[in-house]
């Protein structure tokens, strides 16, 4: 039986029952009160810390709000989306096709500075546009952003 | 640590599922691995809000990474590994300690079996009464004053029961480094409850 009382390390292994069934260690503390006492504190401590209480937070709802869904692929919908398109494309097309001596003549008739207002509008029109679009990703990217 | 083949595959359907947009096994990972996130967070960051900000900027981090997920380890390790990596770089913007180097060397000088004076009677007084709330309180107290890395440490060790290749996996640092800085956060603590039972506290 080793006579030197145990370091902490071996008291510490010993309480997290990490020395391999050691004899010469078993056997000192079986003999000696100062180091049977050093063991059974570390054992209260750990079973104390053991026994904190773990933080309730829960994340999920926040992070699911704030992930961007991305679209299931649902056939159904993607047909839809496409007919709808195409329609729209048709459509558009056919009244091209219908009207378009009176379109034509409705600005050739306009005079310059009309066409030029017009051409004014739409340019501003679209400005604005793209700058909130440009606003809006830069939210996204800002969200997503990794530090 | 061992990633088993069923590990394996189970974490590759779900990261399959959450790229194909299946936001459900979001959340299943989120539920899996909250826990130890919060516990990692509210060890590392004492500011409450910050707190929460900064666990969405974690599972937002996942969420952005999980493509790039390589399957080296645990879906719920790497979670992890991401979430110590997102609060060590809050602490490190702000400009705070996550482990002082001077604390930890001074107290690894007492390995040996040294610092019998109080304790005889700190651990009988204990003994008597192992759900001492007054115990809990003050350990709780002791903990926070651990530094961050050490309040990590013990943490997922003692509370959330991980294995040291675990923990050394999710703070990024050798296994043998994690078991010495544990010791070394076991006796800080084991001493300081010494000193609060010598100063009547307990």
């Amino acid at each position: 039986m080793r006579r030197s009382h145990l370091s902490e390390l071996e008291v510490q292994q010993f309480a997290l029952r990490e020395s391999d069934g050691n004899e010469s260690i078993m056997n000192h503390i079986k003999q000696c009160e100062q180091c049977e006492l050093r063991v059974q504190t570390y054992t209260t401590l750990f079973s104390a810390i053991a026994g904190q209480g773990k933080p309730g937070f829960d994340v999920s709802e926040l992070v699911m709000s704030q992930i961007s869904q991305p679209q299931t692929t649902n056939v159904f919908q993607e047909m839809l989306f496409y007919f709808i398109c195409s329609l729209c494309i048709f459509i558009l097309g056919l009244s091209f096709y219908l009207v378009e001596n009176p379109l034509f003549n409705l600005f050739s008739n306009l005079d310059s500075f009309s066409i030029f207002c017009f051409g004014i509008v739409v340019c501003v029109l679209f400005s604005l546009l793209l700058s909130e679009k440009y606003k809006d990703f830069q939210q996204k990217i800002k969200q997503l952003k990794i530090n | 640590m061992e990633y088993s083949d069923n590990d394996r595959q189970e974490d590759q359907h779900l990261v399959e599922r959450v790229l194909r947009g299946d936001t459900d096994a979001f959340k299943s990972i989120i539920d899996r691995t909250q826990g130890l996130v919060t516990q990692i967070v509210f060890k590392m960051i004492t500011n409450e809000e910050d707190r929460r900000d900064v666990a969405q900027d974690i599972y937002l981090k996942v969420f952005h990474k999980l493509g790039s997920f390589q399957y080296q380890s645990k879906l719920s390790t790497w979670v992890w590994q991401i979430a110590f990596n997102t609060s060590a770089n809050y602490l490190k913007k702000k400009k705070l300690i996550l482990f002082d180097q001077t604390i930890a060397g001074s107290e690894s000088n007492g390995d040996l079996a040294g610092g019998i004076n109080h304790e005889d009677e700190f651990a009988s007084s204990i003994e008597k009464d192992l759900i001492n709330k007054d115990l809990s309180k003050i350990l709780s107290l002791e903990i926070d004053r651990l530094s961050p890395l050490y309040k990590t440490l013990i943490t997922l060790f003692h509370i959330e029961e991980t294995s040291y290749s675990e923990i050394a996996q999710i703070v990024g640092l050798p296994e043998g480094t994690v078991k010495s800085y544990l010791f070394r956060a076991r006796k800080i603590l084991k001493d300081q409850l010494s000193v609060a039972y010598k100063n009547g506290a307990l």
